[in-house]
């Protein structure tokens, strides 16, 4: 019966986040259509009761009736399951590097407005390397330094990005940069 | 007649200096995101949306068609002498191509590869130039019920064709449907779901959906399955064309591949993947050497990359002529039209002709370029497999993320993005498609005012859907579209079941 609650656990998140939108949806502001126009609501609450209908539905399902064994799991790809490894092997490795990854690209986001374009990317283009097993490690800081600056010229001088600078002595550090770069 | 004549124009037009560059530029970039791990097409597209903030739209467009085109190819290169394929649509040519190559038979394969994908491309081009305007021309007497029910039948095909669980498919898309309905609606003005939040005023762009699904939720993907490259086509780097007698021997397969291309490519959400595998199938059941294929057959080459190739002409068809992406690849393209401020659809044709054209031609000539370098670049093509798969996905992540950012200069969008990247990564995880949360996203607002304009035109009556003779058409399709896979579902359950009771025990 876990397994069971656990496979549904996407659903039930999915239709607590539907009721809870639902019930904020009676809050927009329907004044605006006149009495005997649709509102702005109806679209939204169409929707949410659509999806809450889905999730309810999934969840009687696999709660009610369990998966046969020999049934194919939904969705399986048996065209790439051919061709990839066996993945069971290796997922707790995989796992741990699916984490650091997430870790590290929330880190990079957060960062960035700080630390600025160039030092946050040189940080996380190493971090992510060396978190996704590159070991080389004079190579990885190297490619991390000068693919953060090519990216850095790319997106300043061709692409015409207003990259962020990041605050302090960081900014002056972008700021410098850009000026080595010939941008005002 | 007056169409081909002004695809000439068209193909004028690309040589444009401007023009040109970004075709070429395209070429390149399609053949790399297409051969390089841990990069698909539909990433590499969403990548170079950003560099075309700055330029025109005809550009932008050239650009972005060239690696669709040139994308479509390149991924045979290592699916048939590394078996890796660089896209899903690849996947049949492991099961002929790369047998081949174990027969040291590479360049051969890659050879009927190229000749597919040619053939199969060129009668897409004809195809589209002869279709699109005349499908422009009935849609332009299209009302609000009618387009909105074919963007419902849009939607619903996604469903139907991304995912084994039509369920899971609704609820990507519902999900993608309640992000699109966030900051102010666009008949009325009125705020929803913005929590007081200024950023999300303005609504969620789909790009920053699209970008942190296909882009980051790709990567975590990949990070989670990891890869493992085998090395057995190494040093088998040249292309053998087939002769003129020997491509005539197979000439049902081109037919059979071609055709199915053009017809599964016109079905919203089918793509080049779906008309590869339907093909392949196709060709497996009514194919003359049907017995040798999976065994290094070249009929089971030709018919899933001539379909693949095929499936561009008519995926561009409904999103020129109608406004509605026929795959993922032309979804980014509507987006591209849309961040230029271009609505694609019937109205283009009348208002603005020499683009519509100009893609056309831009098809045209990114097919023959794609021949080039298919056939001339496939050694240092084939070089960059040697680049660590982890650094490509380091560098994919700080493209979304600039990309996401470019858009509106603010950081909540990098928020938003890595949000939509988690998100994607867990619905994948959970056996749910993503392609119909990010075509709701984007399909979302035109579907919402449609159905708004429709009610408000008629007086609130809902049965006008299906009591006006297209909408009622369309709206028959949806239902069929959706219940299909159900009972195709209960059908394969029940053949399963039945031997099982009859088996003796």
């Amino acid at each position: 019966m876990l397994a069971r609650l656990r496979d549904c656990a996407l659903y039930f998140a999915i239709l607590l986040a539907s009721i809870v939108l639902y019930t904020l949806a009676t809050r927009i502001d329907t004044s605006v259509s006149g009495p005997t126009r649709i509102g702005p609501d109806l679209w939204p609450k169409a929707v949410l009761l659509f999806l809450v209908a889905l999730c309810l539905y999934e969840i009687a399902r696999r709660l009610l009736h369990a998966r046969s064994p020999d049934e194919p799991a939904a969705g399986a790809n048996e065209a790439v399951d051919h061709v990839q490894p066996d993945a069971a092997t290796k997922s707790v490795g995989y796992n741990r590097t699916l984490w650091a990854s997430v870790a590290i690209v929330a880190a990079f986001v957060i960062l960035v407005p700080w630390l600025g374009f160039f030092i946050a990317t040189a940080l996380f283009l190493g971090a992510f390397s060396y978190a996704g097993g590159f070991r080389r490690h004079g190579l990885n800081a190297f490619i991390a330094l000068c693919g953060a600056l090519m990216m850095f010229i790319l997106f300043v001088r061709v692409a015409y990005v207003s990259l962020p600078l990041g605050i302090g002595p960081f900014q002056s550090v972008s700021i410098g940069l850009m000026r080595l770069l010939g941008v005002k | 007649m007056e169409a081909f004549a002004q695809l000439a124009t068209g193909i004028g037009l690309v040589f444009q200096f401007n023009n040109l560059l970004a075709l070429a530029v395209g070429l390149v970039a399609g053949m790399l995101v297409a051969v390089l791990p841990g990069l698909t097409l539909m990433m590499g597209v969403v990548l170079a949306l950003p560099f075309t903030y700055g330029m025109g739209v005809m550009p932008a467009l050239v650009l972005l068609t060239a690696m669709y085109v040139s994308g479509t190819y390149a991924g045979a290169i290592t699916s048939i002498l590394f078996r890796i394929p660089g896209e899903p649509m690849d996947v049949p040519l492991l099961w002929d191509g790369y047998e081949m190559t174990k027969r040291g038979q590479a360049a051969q394969a890659l050879g009927w590869s190229l000749a597919a994908a040619f053939i199969g491309g060129a009668v897409a081009i004809v195809f589209m130039v002869a279709v699109a305007e005349p499908v422009a021309r009935i849609a332009l007497s299209f009302s609000s019920p009618e387009f909105f029910a074919i963007l419902v039948l849009g939607l619903a095909s996604v469903v139907a064709l991304s995912s084994a669980s039509v369920v899971n498919g609704l609820i990507s898309l519902g999900v993608g449907l309640i992000i699109a309905t966030v900051g102010s609606d666009s008949t009325y003005g009125a705020q929803r779901f913005s929590f007081g939040q200024p950023f999300l005023m303005d609504g969620i762009d789909f790009l920053l959906v699209m970008v942190g699904v296909y882009g980051i939720g790709e990567v975590l993907a990949r990070s989670a399955a990891g890869s493992d490259v085998p090395a057995q086509g190494r040093g088998q780097y040249k292309t053998a064309l087939p002769s003129l007698r020997e491509m005539l021997r197979l000439r049902f397969s081109f037919i059979r591949g071609t055709l199915t291309g053009l017809i599964v490519g016109i079905v919203p959400g089918a793509g080049a993947t779906v008309s590869a595998f339907v093909a392949y199938g196709l060709e497996g059941q009514y194919g003359k050497n049907a017995k040798a294929m999976g065994r290094g057959a070249p009929e089971g080459i030709v018919a899933a990359k001539s379909a693949a190739t095929a499936s561009v002409g008519g995926a561009l068809v409904p999103l020129l002529a109608l406004g509605i992406p026929g795959s993922g690849v032309t979804a980014i393209m509507l987006a591209a039209f849309l961040l230029h401020g271009v609505q694609p659809g019937p109205q283009v044709f009348a208002t603005n002709p020499t683009l519509i054209y100009a893609i056309f031609g831009s098809v045209a000539l990114a097919l023959i370029g794609m021949c080039i370098l298919g056939y001339a670049a496939i050694r240092p093509l084939c070089k960059v497999l040697d680049a660590p798969e982890v650094l490509i996905s380091a560098f994919v992540i700080v493209f979304c993320f600039v990309g996401a950012f470019a858009a509106r200069n603010s950081i909540h969008d990098l928020y938003l993005v890595a949000i939509f990247g988690l998100v994607g990564y867990l619905l994948e995880r959970h056996r749910f498609p993503v392609a119909p949360m990010v075509l709701g996203s984007i399909l979302g607002p035109l579907a919402e005012s449609n159905f708004v304009t429709a009610m408000i035109t008629y007086d609130n009556d809902w049965t006008v859907f299906f009591t006006r003779p297209i909408s009622g058409t369309v709206m028959a399709l949806v239902g069929i579209s959706l219940v299909y896979p159900l009972l195709q579902k209960t059908f394969r359950r029940r053949q399963v079941a039945e031997p099982r009771a009859h088996s003796p025990r």
